[in-house]
């Protein structure tokens, strides 16, 4: 017996039955889900059940980080910006430059034996990989310890923008290496990031006047969803940047639709969590021991150089901002743990051109270092609260309840 | 009974704020009347830009005891706007000539529990709160409210 349906249907009650077990014990529901990825992949239970990811899979993966990338547009607004103030912009910027930088480097250096021009994309797509972080997993310790003050606001501030940061540099990176020659792509990526700007504010002007006229909250979704897959095949069409197109429909339609806003994106933020739990299962069955394990070298170096690129990038840009003492020194431990945003660009990755030979290495490096992260991200933003005199309860368990 | 005889008879508490009222003024309101679920952003033209729920001012105020947020949730936490920022823009509205009883149908399916009443400018002249509405029926019956509306 052999069904498609069958199987999404087995992978999807597993991780999220195992995801609740982990939970339940105090450990991180996005380490149980990617461990139900790989136990369904290729090598091991996969062939059992006859589960193999096609391209229908990886259009899916495409299309539901276009949703993602929708979102994090759609949670920003130019007067929230304004009102978060240089500290939190200052930190978050810092933190982003210095985890590509490091990872960049380091990945650079493990890879020096290559030929460069497949040592340099690698190098580069790594670092941009490192610049999303996972708010729910910060956000779960702060809730955990009740935690309050200027350590704890920076550090939200942070979390909830690097990952649009982090598509935002994806979507260069693409454009720039799409390029044939430097000078041909650098012309080339300004008019498939403008053009994706552009195509994702017109729509998105749309939107906002037709969901304006549509009462019934029955039809948001449909609708919504119809903007989404309208801007992510123009985009694909004409050779723009498709998450950046994404991004840019949630920005402009929330900029255009304002008070309206929070109903128009209500819908699709109930899907949130479940194309996640598809992201992380999905990358969980990209897993190859064999690629896994002559790859070690660049998990280790990434982790280690993520990590250190995040705490010397977040304290530079605290300090550049004048922020207070407590958020200088340990903000950037705060800003360790990665998940979701960097497992789906990842995935995402794999089916461009320039990493077609690349791609499924780096996606294991990935669900390995996520796998790291998820497990030390959450007691180093547990360690630089504690430090940090923002604890408000007597230390509990953690619990991972949310992703 | 008509809108207008109704407001005539239940003068509405102050529900209406400027679009720059900030949050903390917005829940020194709810909190002096504890009736209120609904406070109507009004632009200086006396025209109604959006609503304000007490659920939702309580949601932002209390956001740091929820355990899953969304990134527009935790910016709202960090970064808290004015009445014009959390404000819903969609409302439903009564008009001083309507029918009580269509408007309760209307407070009832969507949820309202401070209609707004407009003039024929489209202007806030007053509001109908369920609670009283609730309370009228429980003193005279929903029956002495549709004779009241037959004789009129």
């Amino acid at each position: 017996m052999h069904s498609d349906f069958l199987i999404i249907g087995l992978l999807l009650g597993c991780g999220l039955f195992i995801g609740r077990v982990a939970s339940y014990y105090g450990f991180p529901r996005v380490a149980a889900y990617l461990l139900v990825g790989i136990a369904f992949s290729p090598g091991l239970l996969g062939d059992v059940i006859g589960f193999h990811i096609d391209d229908g899979v990886d259009r899916l993966t495409t299309g539901a980080l276009g949703i993602i990338a929708f979102l994090i547009g759609g949670s920003i607004t130019i007067k929230q910006l304004q009102r978060l103030g240089k500290v939190i912009l200052g930190a978050t910027v810092g933190e982003s430059f210095g985890a590509w930088l490091f990872v960049s480097t380091t990945i650079g250096l493990l890879l020096a034996d290559r030929d460069i021009e497949q040592a340099l994309p690698v190098a580069l797509a790594f670092g941009v990989l490192a610049i999303s972080t996972a708010p729910a997993a910060t956000l779960a310790v702060i809730h955990q310890y009740r935690t309050k003050g200027p350590l704890t606001n920076t550090l939200l501030g942070a979390v909830a923008l690097d990952d649009a940061i982090g598509i935002m540099s994806y979507c260069l990176l693409i454009a720039v290496i799409s390029g044939d020659a430097l000078s041909t792509g650098i012309l080339e990526a300004l008019v498939e990031i403008g053009g994706a700007v552009i195509l994702g504010a017109a729509i998105g002007w749309l939107l906002t006047i037709v969901g304006g006229k549509i009462g019934e909250s029955g039809l948001r979704l449909p609708l919504i969803l119809t903007a989404v897959l309208l801007t992510l095949g123009v985009a694909e069409a004409l050779n723009l940047s498709i998450l950046l197109a994404a991004m840019s429909l949630g920005f402009f339609t929330h900029y255009f639709s304002l008070s309206t806003a929070n109903r128009l994106f209500k819908p699709l933020l109930e899907l949130e969590e479940t194309i996640l739990l598809l992201f992380f299962i999905l990358a969980g069955a990209h897993f190859d021991s064999g690629v896994f394990q002559q790859n070690l070298s660049l998990i280790v170096g990434y982790f280690l150089a993520r990590f250190v690129g995040v705490v010397v990038g977040s304290t530079t840009g605290a300090k550049l901002s004048s922020a207070p003492e407590a958020v200088t020194r340990w903000l950037g431990f705060g800003m360790t743990p990665q998940a979701g945003v960097a497992i789906g660009l990842a995935l995402t990755l794999s089916h461009q051109d320039a990493y077609l030979e690349t791609g499924e290495m780096i996606l294991n490096v990935i669900l390995g270092t996520t796998l790291l992260f998820e497990l030390v991200g959450p007691l180093a933003a547990y360690f630089a609260l504690k430090q940090a005199n923002e604890i408000n309860v007597k230390r509990k368990r953690i619990r991972h309840e949310s992703l | 009974m008509k809108v207008s005889d109704w407001i005539a008879l239940h003068p509405s508490p102050p529900v209406t704020v400027s679009p720059e009222t900030s949050m903390h003024e917005l829940a020194k309101l709810f909190l002096s009347y504890p009736k209120l679920r609904d406070l109507y952003v009004l632009s200086s033209e006396g025209i109604i830009m959006g609503h304000v729920r007490h659920r939702r001012l309580a949601q932002i105020m209390l956001a740091e005891h929820l355990p899953i947020q969304n990134r527009s949730q935790i910016l709202e936490r960090i970064s808290i706007g004015p009445a014009n920022e959390i404000m819903e823009g969609d409302f439903v509205a009564a008009r001083m000539n309507e029918e009580l009883d269509n408007i309760l149908n209307r407070m009832l399916e969507y949820q309202v529990e401070d209609m707004p009443v407009l003039n024929e400018h489209n202007k806030f002249t007053g509001s109908i709160n369920l609670t009283d509405v609730l309370g009228a029926v429980l003193e005279m019956g929903i029956e002495a409210l549709n004779e009241d509306n037959h004789t009129q």
